[in-house]
């Protein structure tokens, strides 16, 4: 029964996608929302099934076998699912929340021309991703990895004719091929490293790359290779930080905003990516060996913590906002997981951030499908420096809006909360250690600052949008209405989720006991609850809000002074980081594009075109042996007939 | 034995029924087509069946006929092509024969399994001709005009001039081992015999080699593609293909001595890029489009050409071959039913140009025709590309002790490129803005039944190449 339920969760929607797309093609576009609504749900129901019946098996991980997809030569390729309860946890939130985005999806996009392909592509990543989660082989894992990232370009591109949009998705899909290629080289090398590990050898590369194979041999290649291995998972966080939009990959995550809201909501928000953080934790046994990447991996969380949290300061688009503060947060995860380079902590820091990872899907999917309330209301206007004061216009969007701010900025006892109090909690029992403490004690200290800042602009934005005098843009017309309840009644699950998941899970220790289920992920030591901790964020939590909401009173005018006035224009231009990247790598690539552009047209084209020209001329010149009379037919046959027979006698 | 028999009883009761059908001229043309098309789908049907619930002993003896997995395979891949090619006669088959024309489709498609199960050589020297002399009545009855007649005549003379270096290499054969049963000619020459058993090898091949269109036999194939009718252009360049390679398994047999290999190999490789590269350089100077099909086909026979030897160096099961046919099979014969509809449609297919903007007037088949290209050229999403994959992995595998193996893999690559280039025309003309924009309406369910599943199989093959 578990391999029944394993294989529907991503073959649902791969039906989905596929109707959906029959159906792009049919004049009568209107009932697209339902094949993918109801296959999404299909999904969603079958995860929760394998969760209550024990998917993982007894010995926390099993593999279903799917059907060997190719056998040629040396080349054997099997298609498996692999699931413990670390892909099941992942696995509930993408396709619950995915199901939940769609119902939102049937109203939002209800008069767009494009409406079936919007549900095909949306069908489309949500089997790609369920199926990256459940991948048993790192190499098939990629495949999905880039099936995400091309869903991602499709849907940020979905108003293609729109210059902005069509270069945003050009702008995240490439800055994710340059990180995916660190992915790629990695798994290359690993797979070569786990060639010169002995019983390995004689496996097919696809082969060596499954998951347990990995995990098994990896004592023997730490001790044979410990050099390789630190390059190998430095290449594979670099995916991961790549997919995950850490710092310096961070650049294209606020451009993907240009896709409808929905679509930020679940791939660039609650799902794709925490993709690298999902990798992060799934290849935990291997960076438990190479505690220095893990450093990195902290440092650049840290970083891109507190300039994401800066930057979110500073903008006046509501969804860029939010944006920013998905990479914040994503920033978090990454600093809870670097807590696994101290010994015995790899289980806990895991946990803590796949916890942060579950309860943010939630709070802060709900928050960009309210920003889409907002966006759906003021007719396609989010700069809050145009509207003010919706709270008597959009009653219930400003409910929901702010359950999620205040999940987000982490008043105490909502989800974010809890979350982000885990993670501080690791981070701060990490710091206690030796070798890496100092590094845990200088990402504590931005912990806490970021969750401060988190809270301010959080709070800021809140109150900017929903309250003060009530301000409505032209673009919205007479018509600036509440949205639909189909819209409203899926926000409504999120919300609850925002308000209890993080401390039904957290402070029981449901999701760690379960998480400890999985082989790879057994708690080693016991971890301290720290009310200090506790107590501390949920002070900098309030007293941002606090700040945000004066900051949100004063006028603009009022920050013309030196100091502030140039870190605002620092977080407005993006701490002119997109504009050093333009400047100093796209620039010169371009100019090296043009010279072999012109190399290309008049020196290789030239020659190669001619060639491409020879088989025509030669097919005309043997055109003059094919002329139609049986007696030269006959003739050239014996002549070969006759070379064959004498070659044969002759030998 | 059993499909063989119920098709070809059936053919022949169908030959049978078409000397009382033949009515006045007010006789009920689209009556008897429907007739005679599900009566035909009934038989393959029901072969099919008798094939499915067929128990196989376990000791396949040494009689007349021997069902190993080949055989099995032969007669999938007849099946196969039969369900598609009735359907695309359905609303092509010529209206004044059409007892004749069904009755000796269903012959030829019951020969196959004759051929594939020989295990002797009066067997399978029948079989072949059973698949032959229906193929002279179908380019006779199919197109009645100056170009029908000669590409009929042009096929029988070179048909019967091949056939004669067949009989002549089958009697040496027979001189040589003093038997006629396969098994036993290779256990008493365990193909270690001299010149004049590779000379009798050697004459056999010949005589296939014209069953499939290899080069130097590759002649005939544009003149009778472009003389006879689209269904019977899309029979030709898949029928006697099948029957062709299965043949030439059956004669080289399971396991030949590395002397003789040494001998047929060679002659096999050049062969096979001889092929590959003369059907692919004169397609790519075609505008016509019968002819670059029966080029292609040609090219097509050269990549086949490869797996075999890479089939006889590595003792394989000859699944790579039969994998690649039924990639053909689907491809081909759906390539020619979207040419059929939008014949039937009243669209010209004569020449490449012709295509010119057809998506917008015949979108559903315009597709058709572009995953079938795909295929053709081998790109990823479709059957084609494993099909082609497989048969290169195959050679330079073999190719690691020959180096003229790995240079034939590499020359098919290079051909795979040459070939792009042709197929690709044909799609962008589909795709190109034209004058003639006029939409061709007419709808024939049973060719676009035809080819959507040709396209189904070629995409979903791409996903599952374990049944393909």
């Amino acid at each position: 029964m578990p391999n029944l339920f394993a294989w529907v969760v991503p073959m649902a929607p791969l039906v989905g996608c596929i109707v959906c797309a029959v159906l792009s093609f049919r004049g009568d576009r209107k009932i697209a929302h339902f094949p993918a609504i109801l296959s999404l749900l299909f999904a969603a129901l079958s995860s929760l099934c394998l969760v209550f019946f024990g998917g993982q098996g007894e010995s926390g991980t099993t593999t279903y076998e799917g059907y060997r997809y190719l056998h040629v030569g040396g080349l054997t390729l099997d298609i498996s699912l692999k699931i413990d309860t670390l892909c099941l946890t992942l696995l509930c939130v993408v396709t619950c929340i995915s199901a939940m985005i769609a119902i939102y999806s049937k109203d939002y996009m209800h008069d767009d021309p494009g409406y079936a392909r919007y549900f095909s592509v949306f069908c489309g990543f949500v089997f790609c991703m369920t199926m990256l989660v459940l991948s048993h082989n790192l190499l098939m894992m990629y495949a999905f990895w880039e099936g995400v990232g091309t869903c991602s370009y499709l849907l940020i591109g979905f108003w293609f004719r729109k210059p902005s949009a069509a270069r945003a998705a050009t702008k995240a899909f490439l800055v994710n091929r340059i990180a995916d290629c660190g992915f790629l080289f990695g798994i290359l090398l690993l797979g070569y490293a786990m060639g010169q590990v002995a019983g390995q050898a004689s496996d097919s590369f696809f082969a060596r790359l499954n998951f347990d194979n990995i995990f098994t041999s990896l004592p023997a290649l730490a001790s044979q290779h410990p050099d390789l291995l630190v390059w190998i998972s430095l290449l594979l966080m670099i995916g991961a930080i790549g997919k995950s939009a850490q710092f310096p990959f961070h650049v294209w995550l606020p451009d993907a905003m240009e896709g409808p809201t929905p679509v930020s909501a679940l791939i660039h928000a609650a799902t794709m990516v925490t993709a690298g953080v999902y990798l992060m934790a799934r290849l935990s046994p291997l960076m438990e060996y190479t505690p220095w990447v893990l450093s990195v991996v902290g440092w650049l969380g840290g970083i891109t913590a507190f300039i994401a949290a800066l930057m979110a300061l500073f903008q006046d688009d509501l969804k860029r906002v939010l944006a920013y503060s998905t990479v914040s947060q994503l920033g978090y995860l990454f600093m809870a997981l670097s807590a696994g380079s101290v010994k015995g902590f790899m289980a806990l820091a895991v946990t803590a951030a796949m916890f942060h990872l579950v309860t943010h899907a939630f709070f802060k999917a709900l928050l960009f499908l309210a920003a889409g309330n907002v966006m759906h209301a003021m007719g396609d206007v989010i700069d809050m420096r145009k509207f003010s004061g919706l709270k008597r216009v959009l009653p219930k969007t400003n409910l929901l809006f702010l359950v999620g701010a205040a999940a987000l900025a982490g008043i105490p006892l909502l989800s974010g909360f809890f979350s982000k109090d885990g993670i501080l909690a690791v981070l701060y029992d990490a710091s206690a250690d030796g070798e890496y403490g100092f590094q845990f004690k200088v990402l504590l200290g931005i912990g806490f600052l970021t969750a401060f800042m988190t809270a301010v602009y959080t709070s800021k934005a809140y109150f900017r949008t929903f309250h003060g005098t009530e301000r409505i843009p032209e673009e919205a017309g007479h018509h600036a209405h509440e949205s639909t309840n189909v819209m409203l009644a899926p926000m409504a699950l999120l919300a609850v989720g925002a308000l209890v998941v993080g401390g039904a899970l957290g402070p029981t220790h449901i999701l760690a006991d379960y998480l400890g289920k999985s082989p790879t992920l057994v708690p080693h030591g016991e971890h301290h609850e720290s009310l200090l901790i506790m107590i501390a964020s949920g002070i900098v939590g309030i007293a941002g809000c606090a700040v945000g909401f004066m900051l949100s009173k004063a006028q603009p005018s009022t920050r013309t002074d030196g100091a502030m006035a140039a870190i605002a224009d620092f977080g407005k231009n993006r701490l002119y980081i997109d504009w050093a990247y333009s400047r100093f790598i796209v620039l010169p690539l371009e100019f090296l594009a043009g010279v072999l552009g012109w190399l290309d047209t008049n020196l290789v084209d030239a020659f190669v075109m001619k060639i491409a020209d020879l088989p025509r001329l030669a097919g005309l010149l043997g055109q003059r042996y094919q002329n139609g009379r049986v007696p030269a037919y006959t003739f050239v046959t014996a002549v070969g007939v006759a070379a064959v027979a004498i070659w044969i006698v002759s030998r | 034995m059993t499909p063989a028999i119920v098709l070809i009883l059936g053919g022949s009761v169908l030959l049978a029924a078409s000397m009382v059908l033949k009515g006045g001229p007010q006789r009920d043309v689209y009556g008897q087509r429907n007739a005679m098309g599900l009566l035909s789908i009934f038989l393959l049907i029901l072969a099919g069946a008798c094939g499915f619930f067929r128990e196989l002993p376990a000791d396949l003896g040494n009689g007349l006929f021997r069902f190993d997995d080949s055989a099995l395979a032969s007669e999938r891949l007849a099946l196969l092509g039969g369900f598609l090619l009735v359907l695309i006669s359905w609303s092509t088959a010529p209206k004044n024969f059409l007892g004749e024309y069904y009755g000796c489709l269903i012959i030829m498609l019951g020969a196959i399994p004759v051929v594939g199960a020989s295990n002797d050589l009066v067997s399978l020297f029948l079989g072949l001709e059973l698949i032959s002399i229906p193929t002279y009545i179908m380019l006779g009855i199919c197109k009645n005009d100056n170009p029908g007649a000669e590409a009929t005549i042009k096929y029988f003379l070179l048909s019967a001039f091949a056939s004669s270096f067949f009989l002549m290499g089958l009697s040496y054969l027979y001189g040589v081992s003093g038997s006629t049963n396969l098994q036993l000619i290779h256990e008493a020459l365990g193909f270690e015999g001299g010149k004049l058993t590779m000379l009798a090898i050697m004459l056999v091949l010949c005589g296939l080699a014209f069953r499939i269109t290899a080069v130097p036999f590759h002649f005939y194939a544009p003149d009778v593609f472009e003389g006879t009718s689209l269904t019977m252009a899309g029979a030709m360049s898949y029928l006697p293909k099948v029957a062709g390679f299965v043949a030439m398994i059956r004669i080289l047999g399971p396991d030949m001595s590395p002397s003789a290999m040494s001998a047929v190999v060679p002659v096999l490789l050049v062969c096979a890029g001889l092929t590959m590269v003369i059907g692919n350089f004169m397609a790519s100077a075609q505008n016509n489009l019968r002819r670059l099909l029966a080029y292609s086909s040609v090219a097509h026979t050269g990549y086949l050409l490869l797996a075999i030897t890479a089939l006889l160096r590595d003792n394989a099961e000859p699944n790579v071959l039969f994998s690649y046919l039924a990639a053909y099979a689907a491809m081909t014969l759906g390539f020619f039913a979207c040419l059929g509809e939008i014949e039937a449609a009243g669209g010209r297919t004569h020449l490449v140009g012709d295509l010119s903007g057809m998506f917008y007037r015949r979108p559903a088949a315009s597709i058709g025709l572009t995953v079938c290209l795909i295929s053709l050229i081998g790109l990823p999403l479709t059957a084609g590309f494993w099909a082609k994959f497989m048969v290169f992995m195959g050679a330079s595998a073999a190719g690691m002790t020959d180096p003229m193996s790995i240079f034939m893999a590499v020359l098919m690559a290079f051909n795979a490129v040459i070939a792009a280039g042709y197929y690709w025309r044909v799609m962008s003309k589909l795709f190109e803005k034209s004058d003639a924009n006029v939409p061709l309406r007419v709808f024939r369910p049973s060719l676009f039944l035809a080819y959507t599943i040709c396209v189904v199989l070629t995409l979903v093959w791409f996903f599952v190449p374990a049944v393909m």
